[in-house]
């Protein structure tokens, strides 16, 4: 059995690493290494968004929502689409368009240039650089974790493999590297949770078998309100829609893609690949914890692993090795533009611009590379014995970044009137308000619609 | 659960609380200070615009071909929507008058 999960599992690693001594033989100058030379197409950007967006989360906690909340998840899937689509849509084609006519090929760069502050470039690389390496960290661990579970591997074997792997491929060929293989983890990522969602639908006995079985353990799971009808409203049902727009218009991982981009009109395209894409997977990926909940029953420890424990309980091994690539794939997608955007933040935001200015390209390639090296190093070392569990630090970091990016892009591209006091007041601000009230635990509204016990 | 039930309304709060705080941030800041300068006017509406890049912009090294093809592009689609309207208006003028 272990074979027959292993071979799927190990295949799409070498994949990975094809991919990666592929990408290098394209990388001719520094921006390549960067930003992939702006050369970027629609699928490729749109899949590369979408797998970015998608972590180790889409396997762990977006079932677990569905095996407690039921239907009312769908409002989080709901604004999956949107958001994304949106991203590309309202966002991509005009910072695509700025950041070229600024000259600039990351987002601190383009954030200097557009409001003329080398303050503020430095004040959101340093955000970026330790917000980003928290979330690199969840990414080895969820690795370790994923890997440990499946394999029955050491934890820190587990998280050296995933390591490993992203960063052969990211050192050998950068930006245009991550953004391939995050293209092939997309197809991996969508073929396995579809392969997943309907073998358990259809073990279940189908959508009004699915229904009736939920309603018998409680009516409000077949509502959009939620079991205790924490939902109800259009404001509680439109918030996570709201967060979830906001968070894909302002993670610098996410946005970083529309620099990319070949033409401003690549957009348009993009968003229509991301709009059609997103809503069929994150269905799938969300509602297959509601089959968990009859295939498995009540009461699971940790709901969380529900989406785990289904691949054994409804898939041939050959079709749960194709779902560890899956799961593996998330943790990878992510992990490669969590590291892509570490890396170009420090080469090239603060070593090109503040310390080494001057450096030949050659030279900066190779710094870049060394960079590589060694945050996967630190972060790894960091993941053994990790300060809080990964869900905690992914929603975390999710929020402060939504905030610190989020306004400033989407201002900077819509408002003539936008200015650099205006941009670091909303970072600061926000930023500090958000810690401080989530570090007190302090409730301004008493605003709760998506407890989970 | 990895995050306590506790602790996920308080961020959820948080965040909807900070959202709020970082658009105020900007629109008042942004109000307080003074306006950007014509340069900056002048990016923005190439930006935002579908038009043609003026010559600075053009020469300029930052400049893909891909964006100066798209500018042409857009400059030629304007040209011909102008063409287009000024025939539908010389059209309507000779069209003659119903008088019943």
């Amino acid at each position: 059995m272990k074979l027959n999960v292993i071979i799927p599992f190990v295949s799409y690693l070498l994949i990975m690493l094809g991919i990666g001594m592929y990408a290098m033989r394209r990388i001719k100058t520094y921006d390549d290494f960067i930003i992939g030379g702006r050369s970027i197409g629609a699928w490729v950007s749109s899949f590369a968004l979408i797998t970015s967006y998608a972590s180790g989360y889409t396997y762990t906690a977006a079932p677990g929502m569905s095996y407690t909340g039921g239907w009312s998840t769908m409002w989080w899937s709901t604004g999956d689409a949107p958001g994304n689509a949106l991203s590309f849509g309202l966002l991509g084609r005009r910072l695509r368009k700025f950041s070229e006519l600024l000259g600039a090929i990351t987002l601190p760069e383009y954030y200097e240039k557009r409001f003329k502050s080398p303050g503020l470039r430095l004040l959101t690389s340093i955000i970026i650089i330790t917000t980003v390496s928290l979330h690199l960290v969840a990414q080895w661990q969820a690795s370790g974790i994923l890997l440990s579970v499946t394999f029955g591997t050491d934890y820190l074997v587990g998280m050296l493999i995933g390591g490993a792997v992203v960063l052969a491929y990211t050192i050998m060929g950068g930006y245009l590297a991550t953004v391939y293989t995050d293209f092939m983890q997309g197809v991996v990522m969508f073929i396995g949770t579809h392969i997943l969602f309907w073998s358990a639908i259809s073990k279940v006995g189908g959508f009004n078998a699915l229904n009736d079985q939920l309603a018998l353990i409680n009516p409000g799971l077949v509502t959009p309100w939620g079991p205790d009808g924490s939902y109800f409203g259009l404001i509680a049902a439109a918030s996570p829609i709201i967060l979830i727009i906001m968070g894909s218009f302002g993670m610098p991982h996410v946005t970083v893609r529309h620099l990319s981009l070949k033409n401003p009109d690549t957009a348009r395209k993009a968003m229509l690949i991301t709009a059609i894409f997103v809503a069929l997977f994150s269905f799938a990926y969300y509602m297959v914890g509601a089959a968990g909940l009859i295939l498995l029953g009540p009461g699971l420890e940790n709901p969380e692993t529900s989406g785990v424990l289904l691949w054994f309980e409804v898939l041939p091994p050959v079709g749960a090795g194709i779902l560890v690539s899956a799961a593996v794939a998330a943790i990878m997608s992510t992990a490669d533009g969590f590291l892509m955007l570490i890396v170009s933040t420090i080469a090239h935001d603060i070593l090109n611009r503040f310390l080494l200015p001057n450096t030949p390209q050659e030279k900066r390639i190779r710094i870049a590379r060394i960079i590589t090296a060694i945050i996967v190093i630190l972060s790894l070392v960091a993941a053994i014995n990790p300060p809080a569990g990964v869900f905690t630090i992914v929603m975390t970091v999710f929020g402060g970044m939504a905030l610190a990016f989020g306004i400033p892009n989407i201002f900077s591209v819509y408002w003539k009137r936008s200015t650099k006091t205006g941009a670091i007041a909303c970072v600061v601000l926000s930023l500090t308000v958000y810690v401080w009230l989530t570090a007190a635990g302090i409730e301004l509204f008493g605003m709760s619609p998506f407890i989970m016990d | 659960m990895a995050y306590s039930c506790r602790n996920r309304v308080v961020w959820y709060e948080s965040l909807h609380n900070g959202l709020i705080v970082a658009i105020l941030a900007f629109i008042i800041g942004s109000l307080l200070t003074q306006k950007p300068g014509p340069e900056m006017e002048e990016l923005f509406d190439i930006g935002t615009s579908y038009g043609p890049l003026p010559e600075s912009f053009v020469k300029s090294s930052n400049v893909s071909e891909e964006l100066k093809a798209e500018a042409l592009r857009a400059e030629k689609l304007m040209t011909k929507n102008n063409v287009l309207k000024q025939s539908l208006n010389i059209n309507a003028l000779n069209e003659p008058i119903p008088t019943n």
